[in-house]
């Protein structure tokens, strides 16, 4: 029953994602106007994929829909993270949408609309870099009064400005 | 090569070959691998097809020495002073039991029998005396053995080992008493009773003396170094030279080496465990040839009618004197249940020693005719007519004996167990498995009521799709909210392999290490690979150790 390893399970070498900026770039920053979930999350998709670490845009949409029919990356707060790791991605990036309206089909956690999407993709291999960064999103975006600026913002440079600096 | 060289080797390479099929195949129908080995040996030896002949068996004598010696050393690393401190008065008591009920009942039942044949009292009590000491013997060799290959531990195995050590002292000092009455009895030789106690006592003594010095200069010699190769190359040196001047100094060999092995243990008990250990590792092939030309050796050609019936007496006799002796030895001393019933069982072995008396008999008395016959050639053939059939029915009943004592299988070592498991002799079957969507914060909740570090993660199908360990886990705790909103989907590494619960443990161990694999899940042996529990590296090597330890403790409480 034993076939040849496809890959250790002991951990890979991570990169240390200490801010945001090394996953973020201004450009992956993008201003989204729609109720629905699957609009925004393929809007994003597309923002995503032309970051050169993402190989595959199928398997990048294949995955985040995958992910999402597993249960709801809706965390609440207005907030949304959804994740992957994928073989066909070389590094760990991201890409954030934020809405003028609310998405209302998101089914988040709390039951409310989600209003900001953080869109993380990551190389199959690297768990503990994607997790850091899942927990650096979710501790950033619990500080209240920065998240009320943020989700009131309508200017993707801006908003990159101070999630960066914030 | 020097070409006289080649037919030695070829003899010993062919002998070691056969000899360990021979044991194998004895081993498949559960009969202790020793008497295949001995089997082997007659079907080419003298008894058989001649393919071993005299020169041969005499031109390999001095790897029989060795063997022996090797034997003898290895019982003197079982006997560290604690033995004795706790055992001491009971062994001396359980082997003055089955010595001399052996020699008083063979002794007395060979004189009666040999005096119905020839009617001559004296010379018919001089043939009890003689065989009477003859059957105190006891061979180690074939006995340790069983012993070895069913990994024995506990107060019968401890008893074994002293008795079947020390008693060719005993045979040896049994021997000289019954030689110099018998002397007495036939008017022949020119020895007297006092010049053959004197004799033995150097044999005795000589050989103590030579195992004292050799531990004393394998100690020192070992003392500094850690290299297994250096160490080797000393013991193997010191026991030849020990061997070498025990045959030299005609003392006792076997007591030679076994004193040698009970020095070191009793030096450096902790450090010459590993020394031990070596030469346990490169016994076996020696054992092999041993005990084929133990076979090889055996002669019964020309034995007749009258001798055929002193054979089967002296066997029952010994048979008896040896079960009646332990038993009443055992009760005396006070011995534990198992040693009382089942000692004697494992005291039927005879070989060298015997052999060795006969031989000396042979020459002493050689002048002495019996029923028509040279007195000693009887003493010779007899010997070995039964030593063959001893040697047969020696080992499976040590094999039974420990078996009903319960003492099989508990000195084993991690690898033994390792080698005698499957995957699900160990696999965790309470390691729970979670639905991909399952929330970690739901995996968090069930930690505490497992043993297990890693968990199985399965697809809508139930099949394992993943694997998540306490690496990722830890992960989460950063941002204990996380775990509310991430799912063990997120955090899987993919499960490279699966094992089956009967795959060999050995193997998925080896593989494991080989790929750097912690664990490993367990899936049904069919189309379906339903996840069936988890093996952890660590946990199977945490519940081998305590398997062991469990088996050690069975066996010791029995000691204690």
């Amino acid at each position: 029953m034993m076939a040849p390893a496809k890959g250790p399970l002991t951990p890979p070498t991570s990169v240390v994602v200490q801010s945001l900026s090394d996953v973020l770039t201004p450009s992956r920053v993008c201003m989204l106007s729609t109720h629905s979930k699957a609009d925004a999350l393929d809007s994003l998709i597309t923002v995503l994929a032309e970051a050169p670490e993402v190989g595959n845009v199928d398997a990048l949409t294949q995955a985040i829909w995958e992910r999402e029919r597993l249960m709801s990356t809706g965390i609440g707060l207005g907030l949304a993270v959804p994740h992957v790791r994928l073989p066909s991605v070389s590094g760990v990036v991201m890409a954030v949408g934020i809405s003028d309206q609310d998405i209302v089909d998101y089914e988040s956690l709390d039951g409310h609309p989600v209003r900001a999407i953080f869109m993380i993709a990551a190389r199959a291999d690297q768990h503990a870099t994607y997790l850091r960064l899942l927990s650096l999103v979710s501790a950033k975006m619990k500080d209240a009064d920065l998240r009320q600026t943020l989700l009131a913002l309508r200017d993707p440079t801006a908003f990159y400005s101070l999630l960066i600096g914030g | 090569m020097h070409p006289e060289h080649l037919p030695i080797l070829l003899i010993i390479g062919s002998a070691i070959l056969a000899g360990s099929l021979g044991g194998r195949l004895f081993q498949m129908l559960r009969i202790p691998q020793v008497v295949g080995y001995i089997a082997i040996g007659v079907l080419v030896g003298k008894s058989g097809l001649h393919l071993l002949g005299d020169r041969e068996i005499e031109g390999l004598l001095p790897f029989n020495f060795f063997a022996l010696g090797i034997i003898g050393f290895l019982i003197g690393g079982e006997l560290h002073r604690n033995v004795f401190k706790r055992h001491g008065r009971q062994l001396v008591r359980i082997l003055l039991g089955e010595s001399l009920v052996s020699f008083v009942v063979v002794g007395c039942l060979v004189s009666v029998a040999s005096y119905l044949f020839t009617g001559n009292g004296p010379l018919s009590i001089s043939f009890g005396l003689i065989l009477g000491a003859i059957s105190s013997a006891t061979a180690p060799a074939a006995t340790v053995d069983v012993l070895w290959e069913y990994k024995t531990r506990g107060m019968l195995t401890t008893t074994v080992l002293a008795i079947v050590a020390l008693d060719d002292a005993l045979a040896l000092l049994l021997y000289s008493v019954a030689a110099s009455i018998t002397t007495v009895l036939t008017g022949e030789g020119e020895t007297s009773f006092l010049s053959g106690l004197v004799h033995t006592a150097y044999e005795l003594g000589g050989a103590v003396v030579l195992g004292v010095l050799a531990g004393l200069l394998l100690n020192q010699l070992i003392r500094k170094t850690h290299d297994k190769g250096k160490t080797l190359t000393s013991i193997i040196g010191i026991l030849a030279l020990v061997i070498g001047l025990s045959r030299l100094l005609e003392t006792d060999l076997i007591l030679a080496a076994m004193t040698f092995g009970m020095t070191l243990i009793n030096l450096a008990p902790h450090r010459s465990r590993d020394t031990f250990g070596i030469i346990e590792k490169f016994s076996p092939p020696i054992y092999t040839l041993f005990f084929v030309f133990v076979g090889a050796r055996l002669s019964i050609s020309g034995m007749s009618g009258w001798m055929w019936t002193i054979a089967a007496v002296y066997v029952v006799g010994r048979t008896m004197g040896k079960l009646l002796g332990a038993n009443l030895g055992a009760r005396w001393a006070g011995a534990t249940e198992s040693v009382r019933k089942y000692l004697g069982l494992c005291l039927f072995s005879q070989a060298g020693v015997a052999i060795g008396l006969s031989i000396l008999a042979s020459m002493r008395f050689g002048d002495q005719s019996i029923g028509g016959v040279s007195l000693g050639n009887a003493i010779i053939m007899i010997v070995t007519a039964t030593t063959f059939l001893v040697q047969v029915i020696g080992p499976p009943s040590v094999k039974y004996a420990v078996t009903k004592a319960g003492e099989r299988g508990l000195n084993v070592t991690e690898e033994d167990l390792l080698e005698s498991y499957t995957v699900s002799d160990v696999m965790d079957l309470k390691a729970p498995a979670f639905p991909a969507q399952a929330r970690v914060s739901e995996v968090f909740r069930s930690i505490p009521d497992c043993d297990s570090m890693s968990f199985c993660v399965l697809d809508d199908a139930k099949a394992v799709i993943g694997i998540v360990t306490m690496d990722e886990l830890k992960q989460c705790l950063a941002d204990p909210s996380m775990a509310g909103w991430v799912v063990v989907f997120d955090l899987m590494r993919p499960a490279p392999d699966k094992l089956l619960p009967g795959d060999r443990l050995p193997d998925a161990m080896r593989h494991m290490q080989e790929t750097g694999l912690s664990c490993l899940p367990v899936v049904t042996d069919d189309e379906a690979a339903a996840y069936v529990g988890m093996i952890e590296m660590q946990a199977v090597t945490r519940k081998v150790t305590q398997e062991v330890l469990r088996r050690r403790g069975i066996a010791d409480g029995v000691t204690a």
